[in-house]
């Protein structure tokens, strides 16, 4: 009788052990990186707006600050999109006949909202506050990326809850003075352009009581300040005067899920 | 000691004067054929093809239940608070049990050099791991959200979030991985050279591929054979804790608890010892009928019955040891809650559950089972399984839903009604454990060739014994 199996078959049956293992293999990297892949997180995609309205011309072309329109981000946990009212105040006058800055004028004539579509959109699970970010440290950029640069919004990071924890658990490589918030060019102290830092100690709650500016290399400490010249000793500093908590209250689910 | 015996009984080896396990009369080439025979048979039983449509129809039950489960929800359950665990819980445990004996058959009878055990492990294994399935189904079924039911895996993901490593129900996760998959793998490795005598008795080319990628090369050299040996044992050896601890970590789930009547240190043993019990059962439902349909009584002879009553016999007592001790705890521990809860088991609205557990669990078997009469008698035994069966399935109905529904708080009293939607998942799975039964049955070796090969006298050297001559003569 014939073999059942010839000599071929021993090739293939050593390939397949290897195969086995590289499937497996591959089957973890690809779910690992798919979790995280910008087609999960959304990252870097701009949906068509009603309107496109770019942050790059009226943050880095017009100069407005952000909480122009974005009015209740130091005292809300919703930051709030600006209401029609908010872009009339000037297109009432500038470009009135543009025909993409029509759907403004017909939520004006009409009194109908603006659909805008949300571009961070979180589960409604997750209770974010953005006034205690905004007052705790935390610059707009730090999440947001550069909004200043972005002609549509997107979404620069994951938003994932990895993504949070990592800077709940060590805040204070991304702490800034509360007077840099808005500053989207902030880079962080360095030994060219140190921060230096008072406190008051007034024994109040909050950022309130630390003042900070950013000086040059040769400028004189003045009395009563600390010089930094890296983020983690500023973050370090910033974390004790905001009375921030420690990582563990921090990262305890009813921080967030309640 | 082979003196002592009366010398014409035919189950004692002439040879060597030591009890026979398997009827007298076979070689080599008789029991290959028998077993090989049912395999690669292209007569196939239209009793086989009309039970798989009965388990098919039945395990068809199951699709529904659980097509319906998803689309509803686990509401349709006859769960309620405080009773939030129900038929899910209990089946699951039930069947986790009766796998139990499988594993102790293959690996526990194996470190004690049981040769008894070489007729019945290969299906008594089967039956483990056709149990293992039915059981795994029910603690994702019973999760509100089955779909997340990978959140109980411990995986690097997005959301930085482990398992809970402290919740008995999370070691439920590994325990029945494990024990599924390492049940897989003895299994298998045992059929390996089996699946070589297949491969080589086949005819149908499709056969010959199959079993030939199956036995993965094997040649029975002796250097398989030593290694194969060695690897039975050591998973013999790795499966016995495992076995003691599967069940444990099982009975942890309740133990773990603070409710009256499931925290209690006697769990993990008893349950163990109520797994065996439920698990020999079921080995005797598979095995008389096995044994009659497909004349199998020279393979699995009386001897296999009787010891396999005895093994009920010792772990029975075990679990009524349990029953009493429970019954002792809850009058000694002088906390009333203890002792409302025995009381209420005894005489409450689910009394009933109590008892027929005590009757049929401790009852009927522990009575009767010391008779040899009764432990050789095929049909007593047939019907004793199933009371068993019946009995231990009570015992974690008792365990689960009396010591819920009346617990702590009057206030938080209520009851437990199963629904036509517990009773179809159950009965859904006896469904396919038969179908699955019944696939093993037809298409793969049920009775271990190479062991029965290696309990024939053939195999012993004694003085004047074969030659291997004679033996070569008997194998031909």
């Amino acid at each position: 009788m014939a073999q059942v199996f010839d000599r071929s078959s021993n090739a293939l049956a050593r390939m397949s052990l290897v195969l086995a293992g590289l499937i497996v293999i591959a089957l973890g990297v690809a779910l690992n990186q798919l979790q995280r892949s910008p087609w999960v997180t959304k990252q870097g995609q701009r949906p068509d707006q009603p309107i496109p309205f770019s942050h790059k011309h009226h943050v880095e072309g017009v100069g407005l600050q952000c909480q122009y329109c974005h009015v209740q981000v130091e005292k809300a946990g919703y930051a709030g999109i600006p209401p029609t009212k908010t872009c009339m105040n000037c297109h009432a006058q500038i470009w009135t006949n543009a025909e993409y800055l029509e759907p403004v004028r017909q939520s004006w004539a009409t009194g109908a909202s603006i659909q805008w579509i949300r571009v961070h959109d979180l589960p409604d699970f997750v209770y974010f506050n953005h006034d205690i970010h905004v007052n705790k440290g935390i610059g707009c950029a730090s999440c947001h990326g550069r909004v200043d640069e972005m002609p549509l919004m997107y979404q620069q990071n994951t938003l994932q809850m990895e993504w949070c924890l990592n800077c709940h658990r060590n805040p204070a490589v991304n702490l800034r003075p509360t007077s840099e918030i808005y500053n989207m060019a902030w880079a962080g102290p360095s030994t060219t352009k140190p921060v230096v830092c008072t406190s008051t100690n007034k024994g109040g709650p909050t950022a309130q009581n630390v003042s900070c500016e950013v000086a040059t290399e040769e400028a004189a400490v003045p009395a009563g300040y600390t010089k930094f010249t890296s983020q983690i000793e500023l973050g370090k500093y910033l974390t004790a005067q905001y009375h921030i908590r420690t990582p563990n209250e921090l990262s305890s689910c009813e921080t967030c899920h309640r | 000691m082979a003196t002592k015996v009366p010398i014409n009984d035919p189950m004692i080896d002439p040879r060597t004067g030591e009890y026979a396990v398997i009827a007298p009369g076979h070689n080599f080439k008789s029991v290959t054929q028998k077993i090989a025979g049912l395999v690669l048979t292209s007569n196939t039983p239209l009793g086989w093809f009309f039970g798989l449509m009965v388990a098919g129809g039945v395990a068809s039950l199951v699709v529904i239940a659980v097509t319906w489960l998803f689309l509803k929800g686990v509401g349709i359950w006859g769960i309620t608070m405080p009773g939030a665990w129900g038929f899910a819980i209990i089946n699951f445990v039930w069947w986790i049990g009766i796998g139990h004996a499988g594993t102790l058959i293959s690996a526990i009878l194996l470190l004690f050099k049981q040769t008894w055990r070489n007729s019945i492990n290969r299906f008594a294994e089967a039956m483990t791991i056709f149990a293992v399935v039915c059981a795994g189904m029910f603690p994702l079924l019973h999760v509100g959200r089955p779909w997340l039911g990978y959140w109980l895996f411990p995986y690097p993901n997005t959301m930085n979030i482990w398992p809970q490593f402290r919740s008995p129900l999370a070691w439920d996760v590994f325990a029945v991985s494990t024990y599924a998959t390492i049940s897989v793998v003895f299994w298998y490795i045992g059929m390996i050279p089996d699946f070589g005598t297949l491969r080589d008795r086949a005819t149908l080319p499709l056969a010959r591929y199959f079993y030939g990628i199956l036995s993965l090369g094997w040649r029975g050299s002796t250097r398989h054979w030593i290694r194969y040996e060695t690897a039975s044992l050591l998973l013999a050896g790795l499966s016995t804790p495992l076995v003691l601890s599967v069940h444990t970590v099982i009975s942890f789930d309740f133990a773990v608890a603070a409710l009256a009547g499931w925290h209690t240190t006697i769990f993990p043993p008893y349950f163990v010892a109520g797994a065996v019990y439920s698990g020999f059962a079921m080995v005797l439902t598979l095995a008389i009928p096995i044994r009659k349909w497909y004349h199998m009584e020279d393979l699995v002879t009386l001897r296999h019955l009787d010891n396999m009553a005895k093994v009920m016999l010792a772990t029975g007592s075990i679990v009524a040891y349990g029953y009493g001790m429970e019954v002792f705890m809850s009058w000694y521990s002088a906390s009333h809650w203890e002792f409302f809860m025995m009381w209420n088991r005894m005489f409450g609205p689910m009394w009933w559950g109590y008892w027929m557990l005590i009757l049929t669990n401790i009852a009927i078997p522990l009575t009767t089972l010391w008779s040899r009469k009764l432990r050789v008698n095929v049909g007593y035994l047939f019907v004793l399984s199933f009371i068993v069966n019946i009995g231990m399935w009570f015992e974690r109905f008792v365990i689960v839903v009396t010591s819920l529904y009346r617990e702590y708080l009057p206030s938080s009293w209520g009851t437990y009604v199963a629904t036509k939607w517990d009773y179809m998942l159950f009965i859904g799975t006896w469904g396919l454990f038969t179908c699955l039964f019944l696939l093993f049955v037809r298409f793969l070796p049920m009775i271990p060739m190479s062991e029965i090969r290696m309990m024939l006298p053939q195999t012993k050297i004694t003085r004047g014994g074969p030659t291997a001559e004679t033996v070569s003569e008997e194998m031909s």
